[in-house]
């Protein structure tokens, strides 16, 4: 059983459009920005700032659009993306590195490189993530304020 | 937090606060308050996009001038090899160091060399290490200014090294050991085309000790060093460095030299924080190394150089043609140069403060921001003395800034004033007040 968490101090939604690649990258600004704000520990601010973009490119990359929230604690930050799109049959698999579903246009644009997964799962203290094919992800990421 | 050095200020007499460097200004560091524009020391870069937008020059960085000259027995001109790019291409580096002696140093020394060498410091490091990718180069001190308090997370980045400027410091004391006297009275003094360099003079970032004396602009030479360079007679050789010596300071120019794959140059401070932040977020994976450059097109594009920085850029790149990109140099004079490079203090960060003392104070203030802000009307006018809506709204928030020196919170607010008088005025006194007999002001008086 998870234990109850406070309530959010803060919270904020954004919107992530597929396809979007001059966007793309705006919401982990934007998030970067208030944890600066806020005063959170640069180590805090560099894994958020990874993790969300890497959320967001999955979504430019694969979905037709995503809703991130963001909600903050004194002691930890969710970011939870939420997209419609064709999903993910074998999660497992997706968080291999270098596993990539990816097509040859988006891997010549330099994406695709089946390091989204696992790159999150690195820079996140909990991940998870939940999938129905042909509807949609959800992506989960939680940051530990202190460690 | 300790005194934080820098080298640009504001003659308020000059100063028409006008707004101009208000607008211009990168990281949102200038206010104008009372008429004048205001530097707010914990978010200046040092980078001079002030300077170069000010109509009424009065902005200025804190070079020196000649007079420095006078409080050293001996005084070494160190030219920046921008300085070298400044006149027709007939006008040699030879003449320039000439010129400069003609000026009244006692030694003009070409630091040409010494950026040489510093090219192969960093080809071997980038060979050597690669745990914090990309490595971001050191030379340009606004760009380093800039990570230290805008992208405090990429410190680890820095290659942890002074400019090839730091050569000064050791080839003073070399001079005054040849030359019998102390090293306090041997002056170094840059020739430079940019402000930032007097942080290495006054406050430095990767040194316990100042590697120079003192700076003195480009375009407060740039006259008398030419009547100088005329005047020469007998030119003696004092260049002797090849073309990456010359070519420092232009974007790019140097990557060649490294033989490293994925290196890559940026300039323009704009550009330099759009790089930064996708380096933040993780999205720069196959580059190993950055240069990256504050001004347009390098330091010759520096607020203090005369030349237009595309002209200067062409005679740079012309010189660098002609004296070779050879980088042959002894593994013991890399390995001399390095320890004179390195940095020997623990680098410091200076970011902007968060806006609370704690998370849930911050959070608190951040909201009511957002509250004001959301009630401005958002067109970043200036007319409040800060950059934009939102700046303003913080200003007001952390007690800098009253709500109504906001013009349109003004005018809201004096509407309401004028609301509140003219329901007064229309207002019968009680005696009268039954009887009805009264009118009172009526609105369309």
């Amino acid at each position: 059983m998870q234990e109850k968490q406070a309530e959010p101090l803060l919270e904020q939604d954004f919107m992530v459009q597929g396809g979007d690649f001059i966007h793309a990258g705006e919401v982990s600004s934007s998030i970067k920005a208030i944890l600066k704000e806020i005063g959170m520990s640069h180590e805090v601010i560099r894994r958020a700032a990874i993790a969300t973009y890497e959320a967001e490119m999955n979504v430019v990359c694969y979905a037709r659009r995503a809703a991130f929230h963001l909600a903050i604690t004194p002691e930890r930050l969710t970011v939870v993306a939420q997209d419609e799109g064709q999903g993910i049959p074998d999660i497992e698999q997706a968080m291999k590195e270098g596993f990539s579903t990816s097509t040859r246009e988006i891997k010549e644009m330099g994406f695709g490189a089946g390091m989204g997964l696992p790159n999150i799962k690195k820079n996140t203290d909990e991940l998870s993530v939940s999938s129905v094919p042909g509807e949609g992800t959800r992506v989960e990421m939680i940051i530990y304020a202190q460690k | 937090m300790s005194i934080y050095y820098h080298s640009i200020e504001v003659d308020t007499d000059q100063c028409t606060g006008c707004m101009s460097c208000m607008r211009a200004c990168p990281t949102e560091a200038i206010r104008v308050r009372e008429g004048k524009a205001l530097i707010l020391g914990d978010r200046c870069i040092d980078c001079g996009d002030c300077i170069r937008v000010c109509p009424a020059r009065a902005v200025r960085s804190m070079t020196g001038s000649f007079e420095d000259l006078s409080r050293f027995k001996y005084t070494i001109a160190i030219p920046s090899p921008p300085l070298y790019a400044q006149y027709g291409i007939s006008i040699t580096p030879n003449q320039i160091l000439n010129g400069l002696k003609g000026l009244g140093f006692n030694e003009a020394y070409d630091i040409g060399k010494a950026c040489e060498v510093y090219s192969a410091v960093i080809r071997e490091h980038l060979h050597n290490y690669s745990d914090n990718k990309p490595y971001i180069s050191t030379v340009c001190l606004a760009v380093v200014r800039l990570i230290q308090i805008n992208f405090p997370e990429l410190m680890g980045n820095l290659l942890s090294m002074e400019a090839p400027s730091a050569i000064a410091g050791a080839y003073k004391t070399a001079r005054a050991r040849v030359l019998g006297i102390s090293p306090q009275d041997i002056g170094t003094i840059f020739i430079t085309p940019c402000p930032a360099k007097m942080i290495a003079v006054n406050h430095p970032i990767f040194k316990s000790d100042p590697t120079l004396d003192g700076a003195i602009a480009i375009s407060d030479i740039y006259g008398v060093l030419f009547t100088a360079i005329r005047k020469i007679s007998k030119p003696e050789p004092l260049h002797d460095s090849g073309g990456l010596g010359v070519a420092t300071g232009i974007p790019g120019a140097c990557i060649t030299s490294l033989e490293i794959e994925n290196a890559i140059a940026v300039d323009g401070v704009h550009n330099v924080i759009k790089i930064l932040e996708d380096v933040e977020r993780g999205k720069i994976t196959n580059v190993n190394y950055l240069e990256l450059w504050a001004c347009p097109g390098g330091c010759v594009g520096g607020p203090l150089a005369v030349d237009n920085p595309y002209l200067a850029r062409i005679k740079a790149m012309k010189l660098m043609q002609q004296l070779g990109t050879s980088l042959n140099i002894a593994p013991a004079k890399v390995e001399q140069m390095r320890a004179h490079l390195s940095c020997d203090v623990e680098l410091s960060t200076h970011p902007i403060q968060p806006l609370g003392r704690d998370a849930r104070d911050a959070i608190k203030k951040m909201k009511e921001r957002d509250a004001m802000l959301s009630t401005l009307p958002r067109i970043n006018c200036g007319a409040c003395g800060a950059p934009t809506c939102k700046a303003f709204a913080e200003d007001v928030i952390q007690g800098q800034s009253e709500i109504t020196d906001c013009i349109f919170k003004l005018k809201e607010a004096t509407m309401e004033a004028i609301r509140r008088g003219l329901d007064l005025a229309q207002k019968p006194p009680l005696s009268i007040r039954k009887r009805g007999a009264w009118k009172g002001a009526t609105s369309d008086m």
